[in-house]
């Protein structure tokens, strides 16, 4: 084949489309499954939510593990997949997509230019990107379209130019984002539609939202969610072009005597094969992407492939999210699905004292396991009937809005391998440490001061905070490990997310953030993707 | 490298009349029925009994230690409120050789036991979503 792509997820499927249309033939592997929705359908005990009872999208806990060392403890633990621990985004056709709640940002244009709107930051490998918002705006628009965002251009006074408006508009508000929107405008604030890749209107051969309580953590009945297993991948399988392998378990990138990659050695069932390619892409998430580099080796990458200045697997991010509970007395609870309807930038940057911030939005509809155990007053026992009673008169009287933190990149968080631990198939498993840096706890402090306020202003007669914790970051919004850079001393891959030292490998993922925003990536991974392929068909044309 | 030792997991045996009393009756310290259901009624029990047979088995362990010291504290004779005085002594360290995090644990699965999809063995009729007002529920 011409390329070999290694994950079906965010960015995998964007790069197949792309590359089946441009007539190359694409083998894209995926070690998960391509679900139904039938096979997972809407039990939140085994959900993207909570996974008390093993993930729904997979990996399972019978074949992979993971080594982790969690903040200050000593010891390596060994962790099962659904753990939470584990850090897991998932592993399916869709990758994270399929049961993502689908909020489509777009990053500010200083999200990508940290470092010189804030300064060195110690304790963090704070730095800026080497392209820039209006570098990344083309294929942001391109990404809205192909996978189908709703929402309102102009709407956020924050947001950058933009080429071209949304294609559909935005889904209509929900009670909670009815009461939320005038409180924000008394407090002087900006509050706006979330952009969602969910259907507001029939779209691209996909019905539009039917409104179900049930988004976030689960796969859509109706695909009226953009998942890339329901837009980017049937397109490409459509071409002709593209041979979608599921339950094939990349196991190393096989290299030639020169460094560059001859193909994939891949495991279907616990049958070894060898997918020679022309070109390879790495699109597992940043955790498996490092892990899947730093597993591929000859003596030209002897501690892995793209890894000869130790940036591979280094400043592992996520997002720390913050911010606060309230109860009123009326009614905030209508069924309406998504549910998450309303947010406002006004504290991503400008902050006193703060390096970033984040996005503030209302919640998606609160799960009811989830919401006894999360949601609850910290002044209250969490068993016992005074609970109970409180459960039953309040699920329909809480509202949660919360923002993801900007994190600071941080060089001890990564992602090694260890030889020592191995999964189902003997490759060597992931091996994470590290804790956020303390100024994700300071920006969370300050997020959460900023979401009681709104609540307040809302009408909550009693609100309480939502803090991050100070563990390992990641899971499922996880990326950095392979950053983008211009120089290839302080990075892995450069602008067109091709490994520095390697002619025809590239990443092509969340692990090329240099930083990762105050938002859901998804949008931004995509964006890439886009922006890489294009680079990509020219490249393959030219030989 | 140190590394901690995974638990294992011993086959399942199922539980004796007196634990699954004593389960019971834990259970309905963390959901008691009055004129709103509780865990008995959601069948709380039958849902840890199965998933410690199977995906949960790696507190079954944990359970049978804890109900074996509250069988020996003579928990089944105490009247109610005194059942929960003693799981709060429980869950501030106050009781020697049942851990803290037994409450937590028991707490989390009997949440789960009452919110859970029905499918997994609790939650019967989707008692505990019609509790909170949404009688459609969260599955089809």
């Amino acid at each position: 084949v011409d390329a070999v792509i290694v994950g079906a997820g965010a960015g995998g499927g964007v790069v197949a489309q792309e590359l089946s249309r441009a007539g190359f033939r694409v083998a894209l592997l995926e070690r998960g499954k391509r679900y139904r929705f039938a096979e997972t359908d809407h039990d939140e005990l085994r959900s993207q939510r909570t996974t008390v009872l093993g993930n729904a999208f997979g990996p399972d806990d019978e074949r992979y593990k993971r080594l982790v060392k969690i903040g200050d403890d000593p010891q390596f633990r060994i962790v099962p997949a659904s753990d939470g621990n584990y850090g897991n985004v998932a592993a399916c056709v869709g990758g994270g997509t399929l049961s993502y709640g689908a909020m489509a940002w777009r990053f500010l244009e200083k999200d990508f230019r940290m470092r010189s709107t804030y300064g060195a930051t110690e304790g963090s490998t704070l730095e800026d990107w080497p392209i820039s918002y209006a570098d990344l705006e083309p294929y942001y628009t391109r990404a809205e379209w192909e996978i189908g965002v709703s929402g309102k251009a102009g709407a956020n006074p924050f947001e950058p130019p933009r080429s071209k408006p949304y294609p559909m508009p935005p889904l209509p508000f929900n009670r909670e984002a009815s009461l939320l929107a005038p409180a924000a405008r008394k407090l002087g604030w900006h509050p706006f539609p979330i952009p969602m890749a969910i259907n507001s209107k029939p779209y691209d051969g996909r019905p539009a939202c039917i409104a179900c309580p049930h988004c976030v953590g689960f796969s859509c009945e109706v695909n009226a969610k953009g998942s890339t297993a329901v837009n980017v991948i049937p397109r490409a399988i459509k071409t002709g072009n593209c041979d979608l392998r599921t339950e094939c378990v990349a196991k190393e990138i096989l290299l030639d005597a020169t460094g560059d990659a001859t193909g994939v050695a891949y495991f279907n069932g616990n049958q070894l094969y060898e997918q020679p390619a022309r070109i390879v892409i790495v699109a597992c998430s940043a955790t498996e992407s490092a892990r899947l580099l730093l597993n591929s080796r000859n003596k030209l990458h002897p501690t892995g492939l793209g890894n000869q200045t130790d940036w591979v697997g280094r400043n592992l991010q996520g997002h720390a999210y913050a911010g606060a509970v309230g109860l009123f007395e009326q009614e905030t609870y209508d069924g309406v699905g998504p549910g998450a309807r309303i947010a406002l930038c006004d504290f991503n940057h400008g902050n006193p004292g703060i390096k970033g911030g984040s996005m503030i939005a209302n919640e998606f509809i609160r799960l009811p396991y989830l919401f006894s155990r999360n949601m609850v007053p910290p002044r209250m026992k969490r068993w016992g009937r005074e609970y109970k009673h409180w459960l039953a008169t309040h699920y329909k009287r809480t509202m949660s809005v919360k923002g993801p933190i900007q994190e600071m990149p941080v060089w001890e968080n990564r992602v090694e391998i260890d030889p020592s631990v191995r999964d189902h198939w003997g490759i060597p498993v992931v091996k994470l440490t590290g804790k956020r840096h303390p100024h994700d706890i300071e920006a969370g402090k300050f997020i959460a001061t900023k979401a009681e306020q709104w609540l307040k202003a809302a009408g909550a007669v009693e609100t309480w905070k939502s803090l991050p914790g100070k563990g390992t970051t990641g899971g499922q919004h996880q990326a950095g490990t392979c950053r983008m850079s211009a120089d290839a001393k302080t990075g892995v891959v450069d602008e067109f997310c091709r490994v520095h030292t390697s002619d025809n490998v590239y990443v092509i993922d969340g692990s090329v953030h240099v930083t990762n925003g105050g938002f859901n990536p998804s949008l931004t991974i995509q964006a890439i993707a886009f922006r890489a392929s294009e680079h990509l068909v020219k490249t393959i044309k030219k030989g | 490298m140190a590394v901690a030792s995974a638990t294992v997991a011993l086959p399942f045996q199922a539980f004796s009349s007196e634990q699954r009393a004593l389960l019971e009756a834990v259970c309905e310290q963390m959901l008691p029925s009055d004129d709103l259901p509780g865990a008995k009624e959601a069948g709380v029990v039958q849902y840890i009994e199965r998933q410690l047979a199977g995906t949960l088995r790696q507190y079954d362990a944990a359970y049978r230690s804890a109900l074996a010291e509250l069988r020996d504290a003579g928990f089944l004779a105490m009247p109610f409120d005194d059942r929960t005085r003693f799981l709060e002594q429980v869950e501030a360290g106050k009781v020697k050789d049942i851990p803290a995090s037994f409450i937590r644990m028991l707490a989390d699965h009997t949440m789960q036991g009452f919110f859970g999809d029905p499918k997994h063995g609790g939650n019967r009729d989707r008692i505990g979503w019609k509790m909170i007002g949404i009688e459609k529920g969260h599955s089809h």
